[in-house]
């Protein structure tokens, strides 16, 4: 049978769980009020059940004492009975699906932040700071150690009265149990410091006691990195020693593994690989500890598609696998292999908009799955037919929010054409998947592709819509996602010109999409500091220029999230691109053959020049409001959204009223340059209840 | 043309010589001295006529199939076909077991010769009507088989001889003229030809439409099965993934050769009871082997939903659970059928229980009409039949249907071997479906290609079994075909391009369960069904 191995089961401990696939702690960022689980929470994990998921560990970095702060990143407070009652919300929705779902627990000593909420001293075992937070933090006193070890118990005894499988003890990505592991942050020359046996006690200590707490029918699993990846911290040798030490206590049910340590901002990135790392990374680290321990291990990094999890689990390298922006991207990935689907998963890119989001403080969102953690308002992941009457949808651009819009409109039965100006769909995911590092964007085109294809949608390619031939459909519905373009006009100075002849600047589309090509020596001006620019430098780079990357914000990349940005700046550090902030783009002008770009300082106004024979700009995309506006006036609604229908998921008022004519609706960069997840969040709602 | 003239010649002898009696003629017509000659020649005219007829009977004359049709019905080898004791009006479907012990017994019919009498019989009776032939799917499809040739052949091979004198159409793409057979020889040569090739019988879907439309009641499929029993036992010679099949049962008590002990890692969030720890139940549910297959997994699941709803008393084997026969036998392998059976029926000898249920017709059939002549006598019901007697009960209530168009697929296995047709009409009913029937339903179902491992074998035609029956649904307008059966619900959702949904009833079923009403009919408290229940089980 296909997928066999996905499908067997496995007992953990004394809890069988129904296949191999697990979705792996990471904060999700809204268990709010009080880090108490919410309607969203229980209703995010209940999804991810529905769809077959095996095991749900839930609740990254869930805190049991009040002194590693929850609010950061609403996690999920252990550290009180208030608790319970929520578990057990959280234990029957995911129960009745036929999925287990244990926590996530741990103590974040250093790796957090003091400046807000209670102004916590955070804890640390020699008092060093962290540095991607900025944190500073107290040496822990023996005082402290021992009531943290309780905290440890008690958070596991509620979980267990939550009704909850299981939980994992978090000794990863540098929290309180692995500061006290590593070397390079335990200086400590009492018995929880120096010798291995010291450095263990606090890890072992918090063991002993959750275990003694719980008792032996629940499942206590841990969480640790397979290789810090610091010269001065834990090597993968030095893990597989401090597995096996753990696991011959016979007391921990599994081991879930990871590779690298996090507190520097380019360890970071590999913890949750984007689309520049190769599928499954670190497998090998995780294959290393399951060498060394006679429980289960698990593994999530990079593994997004049931061909890949069968690979692994058939060779044996671990027993389960974590597909966790696998079921952000798609809660019914499962539900899918079942059904003979597999096409139909829409998989993981590796964008990164989600984790990149958390690191913000923000809630978890997928970058092309607007449904998900938005169960709980009623965004379907399924989209119903309608019992009403099937219209005539028109669509006009085939961006993200065009392809979304077309999608659902044609899952609720409608009769579907889409225009696309290009010969393919994409829209600007096309133009930004030309960067090195960054073909895996395209995925999501590829989704819709086979999408719209399944759903029957009339896809008029390499045609530009006009008035006439929309009107021609007699269409019941348009939709306009027409996206915009580089809005190199803003500064005259600039010197653009829509005579390529003439202008002396060019886009980062230009560059990106080969309409230009690439200059020896160029100058990229990023004014807005998100993916094109430093795509145009990798991308120029890569093609052998020299170049210079020149923003006015704080750096170059400022916009790109913590996991991504650390990819660029190796890629564009190895090619000697240098990177300059604070300057703006005053003027540009021709000088001979070459081009002379004025650049001025920010803060103190000093100009200086750069000779260059190319100079890109990147300043955001302009609407392209035309056909908007030539269509407002006859359509039935005048082209205007209900906003409280809208941020209600409540259908648009207008869809329940007759008359003639059509109904107008624009979304995405046609309306204001935005993002890929707000076009294709707007082509949902709007869409959803046509 | 040797009926009429035969018919003629005695008829009008007599009637020449009754003439002058009736003084039609002048009575010494036949007295005089020339008179004898004339007599003498029309007695010879009568009883060349009488002759011909009479002796006719055997030496392939125009009363042959009177004769020879008269005999086989009065010797039938399924005389429970006249009867309406056992299995409903005359219905007699299982094949027949082989003597295994015997080790002097041929295995499977080898020649002519080895079929039995009666057999032999029932291929003379044949009146070369051709409705086997119209009904046929595999003929339907292009592949070498037709049951009207087939039988004719046989007739052929008694006598000795080759087939060119075969006025019917041919098995598709092997032209009349080129085999030959006789009693004492191979019916499928070793290398080269004889009476007919191996592909020929390979291309049967035991779908017993020929022997359903026969109206002497030939047995065609009886005949098959026997002559794949010696190519299979003797020669080894089961073709294509046949030989693979086998020995996945062999080893590991199922066709697809997965690990026996995975039989139940579809229901592992589903906390099934096992008669291990039961030992007694009402319904004891067999899974078969579509436990091992995704799509029928779903199937199976929505059953457990329903029995659940219902709140009966089910168990199910699990692990002890070993495939039923079905796929080994109608392939010939009877001595690794009879292994599967007899474990079988070892492992249900230990529990007790009222009943078994399953959604796969095959198994229905086997453990129901062929586990008797082994010593395994059981109440089975399909699930269609199990779940109308719940809804009859007012066990199970249904919200009103809203999808589309719907037509049913009568499963052979259910249907012409079992007599089956209503209760799944009758759960369609419940559903608040209408059901659109295709032209040929019912006992006149089109099979779906996928019995008597057909796709096991997989002899090449010209067209696909399934993708017919698709049309057929097409046909109907319906948006959405209903199965019951394991089988034809993967060969009918092989069809590419199709334009109906394929489901099983019990998920139709399970999709539309509601709460029944409180204080509705319920016969007495029953066990819980587990601890925990997966509410959502269609994945």
């Amino acid at each position: 049978m296909a997928f066999d191995a996905i499908f067997e089961p496995i007992d953990i401990g004394k809890l069988t769980i129904r296949n191999r696939v697990v979705s792996t702690a990471h904060a999700e960022v809204h268990a709010t009020d009080g880090g108490m689980t919410t309607e969203r929470y229980v209703r995010y994990y209940e999804e991810k059940a529905k769809g077959g998921c095996g095991l749900c560990i839930c609740g990254g970095s869930s805190v049991v004492s009040i002194d590693s702060p929850q609010g950061w990143w609403s996690s999920v407070n252990l550290s009180t009975d208030r608790i319970i009652p929520h578990f057990q919300n959280l234990a029957d929705a995911v129960h009745k699906h036929g999925g287990k779902i244990m926590i996530q627990i741990t103590h974040m000593g250093r790796r957090s932040r003091w400046d807000g909420f209670d102004w916590s001293t955070l804890v640390s075992p020699s008092g060093i700071r962290e540095p991607v937070h900025r944190s500073t933090c107290k040496t822990i006193e023996v005082e402290e150690i021992w009531r943290i070890i309780g905290d440890f118990a008690q958070a596991a005894r509620r979980a267990k009265e939550g009704g909850l499988d299981g939980v994992e003890l978090s000794a990863v990505h540098q929290h309180l149990i692995d500061q006290f592991w590593s070397p390079r942050v335990n200086k400590r020359t009492d018995e929880w410091g120096g010798s291995f046996e010291n450095r263990m006690r606090f890890g072992m200590e918090v063991l002993k006691a959750v275990r003694a707490e719980v008792g032996d029918d629940f499942c206590v699993g841990m969480r640790i990195c397979g290789d810090e990846f610091h010269p001065d911290g834990l090597s993968h040798d030095d893990m597989k020693q401090i597995a096996a030490y753990y696991d011959a206590t016979g007391q921990v049910d599994f081991f879930g593994v990871i590779g690298s340590g996090c507190d520097t901002h380019n360890t970071l990135a590999n913890v949750i690989p984007n689309m520049s790392y190769p599928p499954e990374p670190f497998l090998h680290l995780a294959a290393g500890i399951k060498e060394v321990v006679n429980v289960p291990v698990i593994h999530a990094q990079n593994i997004k598609d049931p061909n890949q999890a069968q690979r692994i689990l058939e060779g044996g390298y671990v027993d389960l696998v974590g597909m966790t922006r696998a079921h952000i991207a798609d809660p019914h990935l499962i539900a899918k292999i079942k059904m003979g689907q597999i096409d139909q998963i829409k998989q993981c890119v590796g964008a990164n908009y989600c984790i990149d989001r958390q690191y913000q403080g923000l809630d978890v969102l997928c970058i092309q799955n607007a449904a998900t953690s938005r169960e709980y308002m009623g965004l379907p992941h399924i989209i119903e037919k309608t019992e009403g009457a099937k219209r005539k949808v028109v669509v006009v651009g085939g961006g993200p929010g065009g392809m979304e819009a077309a999608r659902v409109a044609a899952e609720r039965g409608h009769d579907v054409t889409l225009f696309e100006a290009a010969d393919a769909l994409g829209g600007q995911i096309t133009i930004a998947a030309q960067a090195p590092q960054r073909d895996q964007i395209a995925g999501i085109t590829r989704w819709y592709q086979l999408e719209l294809a399944r759903l029957k949608v009339d896809l008029r390619l390499g045609t530009r819509a006009d008035e006439a031939t929309l009107l021609d459909l007699r269409p019941d519905i348009v939709v306009l996602a027409t996206g915009g373009q580089p809005f190199l006009s803003q500064h005259p100075e600039w010197g653009y010109s829509e005579n390529a002849e003439e202008s002396l600047v060019v886009s980062t589309w230009d560059i990106l999409s080969g309409k230009v090509a690439p200059g020896k020596n160029v100058l990229i001006y990023d004014a807005i500091c998100e993916f094109s620019g430093v795509s145009a430098a990798d991308f120029l780079a890569d093609k052998g220029a020299k170049v210079e990357i020149v923003t006015d914000d704080i750096k170059p990349g400022a916009a790109v999230g913590g996991t991504t940005f650390p990819t660029y700046y190796r890629s564009l550090y190895e090619k000697e691109v240098i990177m300059s902030s604070d300057l703006m783009l005053h003027k540009v002008y021709r000088e001979g053959d070459g081009l002379v770009a004025v650049l001025e300082n920010e803060y103190t106004g000093a100009l200086e020049e750069r000779v260059v024979d190319q100079v890109v700009v990147e300043n955001g995309v302009r609407p392209d409001e035309a056909l908007y506006y030539a269509l407002k006036e006859q359509s039935r609604n005048r082209g205007q959204v209900d906003l409280e229908a809208l941020y209600a998921i409540q259908p648009q008022p207008c869809l329940s009223e007759s008359g003639d004519g059509f109904l107008l609706f624009r979304l995405g960069d046609c309306t204001a340059p935005r993002n890929t997840h707000a076009a294709i969040y707007d082509a949902l709602r709007i869409c959803k209840d046509f | 043309m040797r009926l009429p003239k035969s018919l003629m010649a005695f008829s009008l002898g007599v009637f020449l010589i009754t003439l002058p009696t009736v003084g039609l003629l002048p009575q010494g017509l036949l007295e005089g001295g020339s008179s004898w000659l004339l007599a003498l020649v029309l007695a010879g005219v009568v009883a060349w006529g009488l002759g011909e007829m009479f002796f006719g009977m055997t030496w392939g004359g125009p009363m042959k199939h009177a004769f020879a049709g008269a005999l086989h019905l009065a010797f039938h080898r399924r005389a429970e076909r006249f009867s309406t004791k056992k299995g409903g009006a005359g219905r007699s479907t299982g094949l027949k077991a082989l003597n295994l012990e015997d080790e002097a017994a041929p295995l499977g019919v080898e020649k002519p010769a080895d079929f039995t009498w009666n057999q032999l019989l029932g291929f003379d009776a044949c009146v070369q009507c051709g409705r086997c032939e119209a009904v046929c799917p595999a003929f339907a499809a292009g592949q070498p088989l037709n049951p009207k040739k087939l039988i004719q052949d046989m007739v052929v091979g008694m006598a000795g001889g080759s087939d060119a004198a075969y006025a019917g159409s041919p098995y598709p793409g092997k032209p009349v003229g080129e085999h030959a057979g006789s009693p004492h020889g191979p019916i499928v040569a070793l290398q080269g030809k004889a009476l007919v090739d191996a592909d020929t019988l390979w291309s049967c879907t035991t779908c017993r439409a020929c022997v359903e439309e026969c109206p002497m009641m030939i047995e065609h499929v009886d005949a098959i099965v026997d002559m794949r029993r010696h190519l299979t036992l003797e020669r080894g010679k089961t073709p294509n993934k046949g030989a693979e099949v086998l020995d996945n049962l062999i080893a590991t008590d199922n066709p697809g050769g997965f690990d026996p002990g995975s039989r139940l890692n579809w229901a592992a969030d589903l906390n099934l009871p096992l008669m291990a720890d039961l030992k007694q139940v009402d319904v004891l549910l067999w899974l078969g082997d579509g436990a091992f297959d995704m799509r029928n997994q779903r199937t199976l699941r929505a059953l457990v939903k329903v029995l659940r709803a219902a709140e009966v008393d089910f168990a199910v084997l699990g692990t002890e659970e070993r495939d039923s026969g079905d796929v080994a036998r109608r392939l010939g392998d009877e001595a690794t059928f009879q292994s599967l059976a007899k474990r079988n029926i070892a492992t249900l000898a230990k529990y007790r229980f009222l009943q078994i249920v399953t959604c796969d017709p095959h198994s229905f059939h086997v453990l129901g009409n062929e586990y008797g002549e082994l010593g395994g006598d059981y109440q089975v019901r399909h699930h269609s039949t199990f779940i109308a007697e719940l809804y009859e009960a007012g066990r199970l209530a249904f919200a009103p249907w809203k999808g589309g168009s719907v037509t049913y697929h009568d499963p052979c296995y259910l249907g012409r071997y079992n007599g089956e047709y209503e209760a799944p009409r009758n759960v369609l009913k419940a559903l608040g479906i209408e059901v659109k029937e295709m032209e040929r339903s019912g006992y006149r179902s089109r099979c779906c290609g996928g019995g008597g491992g057909a796709p096991i074998t997989d002899i090449p035609g010209e067209r696909r079994i399934p993708d017919m029956r698709m049309n057929d649904v097409k046909e109907s307008g319906a948006e959405l075909v209903a199965v019951g059966c394991p089988q034809c619900t993967a060969m009918l959702e092989g069809v590419v391009d199709a334009s109906a949904e394929v489901r099983d009833i019990a998920e139709l079923v399970a999709d539309a369960l509601v709460e029944r009403p409180a204080g509705d009919a319920s016969d007495g408290p029953r066990r819980p069904a587990a601890t925990t229940t997966a509410e959502e089980v269609t994945v």
